[in-house]
Parts: structure tokens; sequence; C-alpha cells
């Protein structure tokens, strides 16, 4: 095995552990703050672990997307919210067994996949490999601007419709409100707002 | 191949919503009367463009179009024409009353366009991501539609259970395309169905795969038993927006239908056809014995819906080119009933008369006979009374079944139809023969109410004349 | 095996050399800008800043640094212990990562990455869970206000700032800071920043922001938060939060620098002046230098904004000026104006 086989192997294995155990402590941490750290370290993992295997432009995007934005607005309400981790746990027995049942469907599906070549599933089992001098981001653009041009817009339009949607959903216009409006309070000059009265001086007040 | 052309309706409709979106950005600079008039006339307009663009789609622009992401057939000209022209009818109905209760700002209209783009999406879909993309832009549009009067806690309610399983249905979709993407290792619906064959009857993940996919197609058109959230999202969602949800909705769920089953999963035929009766039949069932325990007549109309939805189902199910054309022209012929009833209850209102409980309804015949009257059409059309444009397409259906062999289930079905007409029939008894004292009214009509008068009398004319629309879906649906 | 652990080796330290290199050379920058800061600012104001540790003062920065050093670090009563301490390195790594792939000279740089530009802003954005973590771990409410400030502007003018790189990307036509600066060199009418120059105000103010200095430093705010998400740190620890601020600063000023002004390229190239038209790492830190005195300047000159009046800026202002500002690069593409977009669509 070359050197840098052996590296990219070490590596490998090395995030795909930590991976594993901070998804483990994403679900049994238990305070929230600490649970949605933990999947911030997911997150980075599986960066590394895609960029590992050739994806790096995906890589860089998911921990820009998910751990420079979304998680951090998840932590920012999560550390606002006083979250009762106990009464959180509180429908844990009951609903255990409904969790326990979609694990096992999920484990068997898992397996089955893995079985699958029997099966026909041909799509899956040949990733290529990329070589060096594949421009990842040059191909991803030409997928998504060229061949799945109109999907793409649509999403925008999805998009689109969270925005209105959040939108029409939670702007309250409070009548009353007093705010300043900046451009005005630059406009604004002495002559607006002083007046000089040139009072005779000189004399005394007579009482 | 790109063409601008081929994708015309879906340009205008886009260039709506964000026109309205830049009127609602600017509503503080711009006069609160000019705003009045130019959202909707704007989202009228954008709907107007693009029903001549579906119309006037020449020969030139069809075929496969961005790289096998949408489809213009015969089925795509004749359902993004009845998509704009659902959606041009619905919101030229619904703007006033919106108006008047002080919702009808630019997001509803914004929201109408893009979920009308979803169907159309939909419709012209050639490839499982598109059609994904197109419900999702369907199904949020919705959501947020039903819960526009946020001040309302059923309208919440109904929003949020809608909200939830439709997600979840979603999430099924979505499983089942990816193992269906899994087994063929290609998107094209069209190159689907080619793979499916070869791979030869009997593979149990594409049999798993039809099964997600079928409970999905089944929730989003109400179809028992994953209808629970059409009762009270008809009921809890103001009128205008559960004429919405009624009408063009169901145009998708048919495209979808017609899409991926009978077309990218046709080999399947055998594993669906049997599945599908079966949630076909369901649907009869609870959509008519449920609707006969209704009080409240959106409530009844939900229910009826789902029935409808069971009829529609059957002709799918029978796996045959009459089916499908059936269920088409049976889809049709329900948005145009469906449309009129709830207009109804539209113009009603507009007149001062709030129709809630069916009870609400009594002497109706004596107070507006103009209106009773269409009611009158609506219901008898909606129970299949000949010679009205329902009874044909209940024929329609039960011929298909027929001639594909179902005997048993025909007659099931036919003896559901006549439960079902007890309860349409009820109304009409309610309307004129239950005394309430109520005045005559007599009102000029507006141009809303003068389009709804046609639209029932058209109950009556395509009634008279089957053949029309049914020639239509034949050459929709011709292979 | 001896010849297999040789060639591990020789991959491994040439590169573990590099960026050792890099940090120490970073972290001197960080204590002789903490001088520079005091003179700049002190002859601002008319003082004359630090000058009693050895010559002119220039000692200053080890004298701060040991003095840090030897302090105790004091941990809160019921703070969260492991994310105290890892707060603070949370926020210099990325300070110091980011290094990695900023070209320092022709064919100098770490990792000539293809996606050199979104490994920064992957990187920046990781910057802010060191302070919103700070913020959380000390169990206070100075702290934690600091921290959520912070948080919401950060991710705010995140987005300004992705959106003034996309100008650039735009114009260059690679993720690939070495080919940006290769795109820019010819000479001082090459650099973006002329057909850009808007969204390189608007990147250079939000990199300010980014960085929580004068005149967005709501988050420490010591007038209202005594000292903001810091606020509970001593000795060691908050040492190094001082250290990743001001690195951030130089990491601020070289991507500027690298992206709109050339990099390493001379503006004088193709001029034929010796010495002067030569490229090289000179150039690089003469534009650092500049961008970092009018950090120092802005400080000096700015009351602090409000916090309201900051997030106003980045939604109201930078997003509308920066798209605007796209919409009119596609014309100048289109066009092919000047040097710059020559090559047009490609």
């Amino acid at each position: 095995m070359s050197p840098s086989a052996w590296l990219q192997e070490t590596v490998f294995w090395f995030f795909g552990t930590v991976l594993v155990l901070a998804a483990l402590r994403v679900i049994t941490a238990k305070h929230p703050v600490h649970a949605a750290l933990f999947l911030v370290l997911c997150f980075f993992n599986t960066a590394v672990l895609w960029i590992l295997s050739g994806a790096e432009f995906l890589g860089l995007v998911l921990v820009l997307i998910y751990v420079g934005a979304v998680l951090v607005l998840l932590l920012f309400v999560v550390m606002m919210l006083d979250v009762e981790v106990a009464k959180l746990r509180e429908g844990f027995v009951r609903y255990a067994p409904l969790g326990v049942v979609i694990a096992c469907l999920l484990v068997f599906e898992l397996a089955y996949v893995f079985w699958a070549h029997a099966l026909g599933f041909h799509a899956l089992g040949h990733l290529p490999r990329v070589t060096a001098t594949h421009n990842n981001t040059r191909a991803l653009g030409t997928t998504l601007y060229r061949h799945d041009l109109y999907p793409f817009e649509l999403a925008g339009m999805i998009l689109l419709v969270g925005l209105i949607a959040a939108i029409l959903l939670t702007l309250r216009r409070r009548p009353g409100i007093r705010s300043q409006n900046p451009a005005q309070q630059v406009r604004v000059r002495a002559r607006d707002r002083i007046r000089l009265v040139s009072l005779p001086s000189g004399r005394r007040h007579s009482s | 191949m790109m063409s601008f052309s081929a994708v015309a309706p879906e340009i205008w409709i886009a260039a709506g919503v964000l026109a309205v979106v830049g009127f609602e950005a600017l509503r503080s600079r711009l006069p609160g009367n000019f705003l009045k008039t130019a959202i909707p006339a704007t989202a009228l307009l954008a709907l107007a463009l693009a029903l001549i663009e579906a119309l006037f789609w020449n020969g030139a622009s069809q075929g496969v179009f961005y790289d096998g992401s949408l489809v213009i057939d015969a089925f795509s000209r004749l359902f993004v024409a009845a998509a704009c022209l659902g959606a041009l009818i619905i919101l030229f109905y619904s703007v006033t009353d919106m108006e008047r209760h002080g919702l009808g700002r630019g997001e509803y209209h914004a929201l109408v366009l893009t979920a009308t783009l979803g169907v159309v999406v939909i419709i012209t879909a050639a490839n499982l991501l598109v059609l994904y993309l197109g419900l999702e832009l369907l199904s949020l549009s919705l959501y947020t539609l039903i819960s526009i009067d946020r001040e309302r806690i059923p309208a919440a309610e109904a929003a949020m259970k809608y909200f939830f399983l439709g997600a979840i249905a979603s999430g099924v979709l979505l499983y089942g395309l990816s193992l269906l993407y899994g087994l063929s290792g290609t998107l094209s619906i069209a190159r689907l169905s080619v793979d499916l064959v070869a791979m030869g009857p009997g593979a149990l993940l594409a049999w798993v795969a039809a099964v997600f996919v079928l409970v999905a197609l089944a929730f989003k058109f109400g179809a028992a038993p994953f209808h629970m959230w059409v009762p009270d999202v008809y009921e809890g969602a103001p009128t205008p927006i559960t004429l919405f949800v009624a009408t063009l909705p169901e145009l998708a769920s048919i495209a979808l239908f017609v899409r991926l089953l009978s077309s990218g999963l046709s080999p399947l035929v055998r594993d669906w056809s049997g599945m599908l009766i079966g949630i076909a039949v369901l649907s009869l069932l609870v959509g008519n014995l449920g609707a006969l325990l209704q009080t409240n007549f959106k409530r009844l109309l939900a229910y009826s819906a789902i029935g409808h939805v069971g009829f529609i189902l059957l002709g799918i199910a029978t796996g045959t080119i009459r089916g499908e054309v059936a269920a088409v022209y049976y889809t049709l012929v329900y948005v145009l009933m469906t449309a009129v009833a709830f207009g109804l209850l539209l113009a009603l209102r507009a007149r001062g008369r709030e129709i809630e409980a069916i009870d609400d309804l009594a002497g109706l015949g004596q107070s507006q006979p103009w209106w009773s009257l269409l009611m009158l059409f609506a219901m008898f059309s909606l129970a299949g009374v000949p010679p009205f444009v329902g009874f044909w397409a209940k024929l329609a259906v039960l011929r298909a079944l027929l001639a594909a062999g179902f005997p048993v289930v025909a007659v099931f079905a036919v003896l559901m139809a006549v439960v079902g007409a007890f309860y349409y029939l009820r109304v009409v008894k309610v309307m004129y023969f239950d005394r309430a004292d109520h005045p005559l009214v007599r009102g000029n009509f507006s141009l809303p109410e003068l389009v709804l008068s046609l639209n029932g009398l058209a109950l009556f004319i395509l009634g008279l004349v089957p053949n029309s629309l049914w020639g239509l879906c034949t050459w929709a649906i011709r292979r | 095996m001896n010849s297999w652990l040789n060639g591990l080796l020789s991959w491994f330290l040439p590169h573990l050399a590099g960026i050792i290199l890099v940090t120490v050379v970073v972290i001197l920058s960080v204590a002789y800008l903490t001088y520079a800061e005091r003179k700049i600012i002190g002859y601002m104001q008319s003082r004359l800043g630090p000058n009693r540790v050895g010559k002119w003062g220039l000692l200053q920065p080890f004298a701060d640094v040991f003095k840090l050093l030897l302090k105790e670090i004091v941990l809160p009563e019921r703070s969260s212990v492991i994310l105290f301490v890892l707060a603070p390195i949370l926020a210099i790594v990325p300070a110091l990562a980011t290094w990695a792939v900023i070209p320092f000279a022709p064919h100098v740089v770490l990792a000539n990455l293809n996606a050199g530009l979104i490994y920064i802003l992957a990187l920046t954005s990781i910057g802010v869970y060191g302070i919103i973590l700070a913020g959380w771990a000390s169990n206070s409410k100075y702290a934690l206000l600091g921290a959520m400030r912070s948080a919401a502007q950060i991710v705010s003018y995140e987005i300004a700032m992705g959106f003034a790189l996309i100008g650039v990307v735009m114009a260059a036509r690679t993720l690939n800071l070495e080919a940006i600066v290769r795109d820019q060199s010819g000479g001082i009418g090459h650099w973006f920043l002329i057909p850009l120059l808007p969204l390189f105000v608007v990147y250079f103010v939000s990199g300010v922001a980014e960085t929580n200095r004068a005149p967005f430093d709501v988050a420490e705010g010591e007038s209202e938060l005594v000292a903001g998400f810091h606020v509970e740190y001593s000795g060691t620890t908050f040492a190094v939060f001082f250290l990743a601020e001001y690195a951030n600063m130089i990491l601020v000023s070289a991507l500027a620098s690298t992206l709109f002004l050339g990099g390493w390229s001379s503006p004088l190239a193709g001029t034929g002046i010796p010495l002067l038209a030569a490229n090289g790492l000179a150039w690089l830190a003469a534009k650092i230098a500049v961008l970092l005195f009018v950090f120092l300047w802005l400080r000096a000159t700015f009351p602090r904004y409000r916090y309201d009046q900051i997030m106003r800026l980045g939604w109201k202002v930078f997003i509308p000026v920066t798209l605007v500002w796209l919409g009119v690069e596609s014309l100048m593409i289109v066009g092919r104006v000047g040097p710059w977009f020559r090559g047009g669509l490609r």
C-alpha cells in the first residue's frame, strides 16, 4: 500500500469512527445544546469523508451551509429556549416499541440493499473514482445549469414559496411602532431643527 | 433540447408570481387602490397568458425538452390548458371574497400562482425528480394557503394536519422513487418502464417501490384509508381556498397517476391494479357512508370527494387505455362540478347567506331561485342523475370496469352511487322543501357570477353532448 | 517497511514544515499588529502609545503575552468546562487553517484547491462557534447576550460576503485562488477592485463586521455588556481569543488583497520598472498592511453602531447592493468590458 493510500485509509477510519460515535451522542446527549454540537461534529466528519471520496465541493458546501448557517441558527434557538430535558423524554417508553420496529425495518432494508446485487440493483456498487485533475465544481455546474436546468429553477421556485409562506405566517405588522428612518435622519439639516433667534443683547431685564 | 416555447406557460405563471411579490414588496410606496386592482389583475393576466400559450402550443413544441425533464404531448396540452383555465376561473370567483375578508393580499395571489405552477409541472413531468419537485411546489403552496387566515384555529388545525400527513406522504413517495431510481438507474419515466420490462415480473423490490408510490399518491388524492385530512381541510380552510384545494390538485393527482402509474410503472400493472382496486373500493365505502352522517355542507362535499376519488381510481385500476380515459374524463367533470358547488357558496356569501350546515340551505329555493337551480344542477350532476354530465362520467368508468372484467366491483360502485344519490338529493330537498323565512333577493350579476352561471349551465349542456369532452380525453390519452 | 515509512514522511514532512512556518508567521504578525494598533491609534489621538518595553516599545507584545500566559485561568462556577476550554480553540483554528489556500507568491501555496474559495467560506463560517460556545458555556448573562448578538451578526453578514465573493468568481470564472490572482496580474488596471468596487466595499465592511471589530463590536460592547462573550475568560484562554480576533483581521485583509487587489501580483507589472514590477510576497504583504491600517483607522474614527443599525446595514443595504452589482457585472461580462471580462461567456 502506498503511503498516501495508507493515509487515506487511516483518515477514513478515524473520521468514520468519530462520525458514528458523534451520531450516537446526538441522540443520547442529555442537553440539547450538546446534542446540537455533536451534530456539528457529525456534519464536519461527513464533510471530510465526502472530500476523501473526491467530492470536495459538496463536502465544503456541507460545512458552509449546515455547519455555518443552519446549525448556528438552530443553536441560537436552542440556547434561547429553556428546554426541559426530562419532559422531552417522557414519551420515550411509550414510543420505544414503535422505534424498535422502525429500526428493525431499516436494518433489514439496509441488509437487503447490501445483498441486492443479486436482485437487480445495478446502479449501485460502482462509484466512479475521479482523477486528481477532475474539476468537481465544473461538473456540478454543468449538471445544474445545463442538464438539470429545469428542476434547478423549480427548486428556486420552491424556496420562493417557502419564503412567502414564512413571511405570510409569521410577519405581524403592529401599528404604532416608532422607528427611525435613517435616510431621513441623514437628510436633516441644522436649519430644519434649530431656529436662530436674535435676541437684543446688552439690555437689562426690567423686573 | 432547450426551448422557451415549451415552458411558456410555466414562464408566464412564474413571471406573475414575481410581479405580485414585487408589488407586495413595494406596498408602502404604492397607492392602496392601485394595488387592490393591480395585484389580482396581474395574477389573472399571468394565468390567461399561460392558458393562451397552452392552447396554442404548436406541433413544433411537441416532444421532450430540457434533457428529458418535461414532455409536451396531447395529455400535457389538454391538462395544462385545463389547469390554467381552472385556476383562472377559481381565482376569478374568489378574488372579491378574499378581499372582503381581508385576505386578498399579494401573498394569496402569489401562492395560488405557485400552486398552479406546481400542477402544470406535475402534468408535464417526464422525470421523477421534476415530478417530485412539482408535487412539493404544489403541496407547500397548499399548506400555506389553507392556513392563510392564521387567526382562525380550525384553519390552523387543518393546515397542521395536512402538513404533517403531507410531509410523511412526500417522504414515502420520495422513498419509493429512490427505490425505482436504484432499480433502473434512470430518472426518466419513459426509460423506467422499459427497464422494468427488461427486469421481468416478480421483482420484489419493484413491488415494494410500487407500494410506496401508490400509498403516497393515494394520500395526495385523498383516497381512503389516507383520507383523514380531507374533511378537516375542506371545513377548516376559508371557502375560497377550499374551492381551490378541492379542484386544481385533483388535476395534479390524476396527472400523477397517469404519468407515474399508467406510464412509468405500467409493467407492474398486475402488482398495483389489485391494490388500487382495494383503495378505490374502500374510498367509495368511506366517502359515501361518511357523507350520510354529515351535517356540515363543506364536510359533506369532502366525503363526497373521497367517494368520487374512488370512482376515478377504479378507472385507473383497470389498467386499460379505456379505463384511463374514463378516469381522466371523470376528473375533468368532477372539477367542473366541484367548482360550481363551492363557487355557489361564495356567491351566496356575497349575498349575505353564509352556508355552514346543510340546514342553512333551507328555503333557498324561494329566496335565491337562480342560485338554487344551479346548486340543483351541481347536486344532480354529482349524484350522477342523467342527463347531467356526472352521469356520463360514472357510466364511462363502469363500462371500462365491465370491459376489463371487474363485474363485481362495478356492481359495488353502482350500489355506492345509489347511496351517494341519497345525500345529494337530501341537499336538494332541504333547499326546495324545507321552509325558512328568507325574503326573495334580487340583485345584479357581477362578472364572476356570470361566469359561474355559465359554469353551472355547462354541467347540463355537456351532459347533452357527452361525446365532445370524451373525444378530447381519448385524444389526450392515445399512445 | 523502512522505505515505506520514508515515503510517508517525505510526503508528510514538507507539508508539516509549511504549516508550522505559516502559523508562526501569522502569530508573530498578530503580536506586532497589536503593537501597531496601539501605536497608530495613539498617534491618531496625539499620544505616544507603548514606549517602555524595549526600544520604542517594540517588545511590548511579548510582555503582554507573558503576562497573559502566567495568569490563572479562572473557570466560572457551574460553567460547562469542556466547552468553555474548547471555545477559544474553535475560534483560533479556522483563523489559522484558512491560510492553507492563500497564494503567497506565484506557485507558493500550501494547498492549491480547486474549490479554494468555498473552503475559505466554509472555514470562516465556523469561526462563529467559538464565540457562541464561549457565550453559552460561561453561564453568564452578559456573555450569552454577546454571543447571541455575534451569532446573528455573523450569519447576516456572511450572506453579503458570499454574494460579494460570487462577484469575484464570476469575474475570474474559477474558485481556485491561485487562478484568481493570476487573472488579476498585469498591473493595477487588471485588479477586480475596479469593476467590482461596490463588492469590494461590501466585502471589506462585512469582514470588519465578521471579525467583530469596531465599529461593529457590539458582541463585546463593553459599555453595556462588560466584555461580551469573553467576559469570563482570563489568562491563556483570553489570549487565544485575542489571537483569534487579530488573526482574523489579518486573514480578512489577506483575502481582500487576494480577491480584489491582485494578491501577490505587482500593481506596476508591465511597466518594466526593476524590482517594483516584479510579483512576489512583498506586494501581498504591503496590500495586507494597507488594509490592516484601514481596520485600525476605522476603530479610531467611528463610534460603535447600534445593534439594529448593524442588522439593517447588513440585510437592507449590503445584500441589495451586491445583488444589483452582480446584475451589472453580468452585463459587463456579456459586453466583454475592459481587461477583466475579455473572456466573455464561456
